[in-house]
């Protein structure tokens, strides 16, 4: 029996534009969730929704009933904040240098025009996000499901093809990484 | 392999548990939408060009006019190896002889 998100799926596939509105409408909310985790920014995470929901449109005809439609969208959206840092690493390169650990404690500070709700754990995110962005892109997209979802290495590796073996030394190496970076900006 | 310990100490954790509650302000859904069809349709638009390409690639009259001079060709260069074999056979000779003539 097939779920309703593949009858939608189908129908989207076959070109009907009402079902794919009505698949974005169902599914928009969980992957901005996602790639919040992901985004600098309220209007990158708009680029990276949309981009999302467009990958969305152009695989389509690749989807394949027997693959439950959200899963298949979950691993858009990783790949999409993987390439999201991918591309944020690169251009960080070549436009400017990496701020310093002096700078860090100042760019955590969230913009001022930013919506959000509570201001403490934006300032959070906006803190670990800034760690996050010095690791290599992968790990920095391995913590960022691990610690900010909670996904589990298994679940990361099977997101992003990896194997467990893999998965659980690049997360090691990262935390370490990540913990030598977090102490070099945190006063003890 | 031991997993090191999450950065820090306790204000590591702490940090964690206040990012984790941080929730995006809401998209415009509409605007996604818009662009989702937007991009549907252009799709669509795009997979209906490709068949008049190839019927550009291969047009009707040089089709038909291309398929005439092959055809003209080949009976012209099959009729001539035929005559040639013709006169070679064993047997022409004997319908030379009852017809007359040639063949």
């Amino acid at each position: 029996m097939s779920s309703p998100d593949s009858s939608l799926a189908e129908q989207a596939k076959a070109g009907d534009l009402e079902a794919m509105n009505q698949l974005v409408a169902e599914h928009h909310a969980a992957i901005t969730r996602l790639l919040w985790r992901f985004a600098r920014s309220h209007a990158d995470l708009e680029d990276l929704v949309q981009e999302t929901f467009l990958r969305m449109v152009r695989g389509l005809p690749a989807w394949r009933p027997q693959q439950p439609f959200a899963h298949w969208l979950q691993r858009i959206a990783t790949n999409t904040g993987r390439d999201y840092f991918r591309r944020n690493r690169i251009r960080d390169r070549w436009q400017a240098p990496l701020p310093s650990a002096d700078d860090a404690a100042t760019a955590t500070q969230p913009e001022a025009v930013e919506p959000g709700g509570d201001p403490a754990a934006r300032a959070a995110a906006e803190e670990v996000k800034h760690l996050l962005a010095r690791l290599a892109p992968d790990d920095a997209a391995l913590l960022t499901l691990h610690h900010l979802e909670g996904w589990s290495l298994v679940d990361i590796a099977a997101q992003y093809g990896w194997t467990v073996t893999a998965t659980k030394l690049r997360a090691w190496r990262a935390r370490r990484q990540l913990r030598a970076l977090y102490l070099s900006v945190t006063p003890s | 392999m031991n997993t090191p310990p999450d950065p820090g100490d306790s204000r590591w954790d702490d940090l964690l548990a206040r990012a984790r509650k941080d929730q995006p302000a809401p998209l415009d859904l509409a605007a996604l939408q818009r662009s989702v069809s937007l991009e549907a349709r252009r799709l669509a638009s795009a997979r209906r060009a490709e068949a008049p390409d190839w019927t550009a690639l291969l047009p009707f009259r040089s089709l038909v006019s291309s398929c005439l001079a092959g055809t003209c060709a080949f009976t012209l260069i099959a009729s001539w190896q035929v005559w040639q074999w013709w006169q070679v056979m064993p047997w022409a000779q004997w319908v030379v002889a009852s017809s007359g003539g040639a063949p």
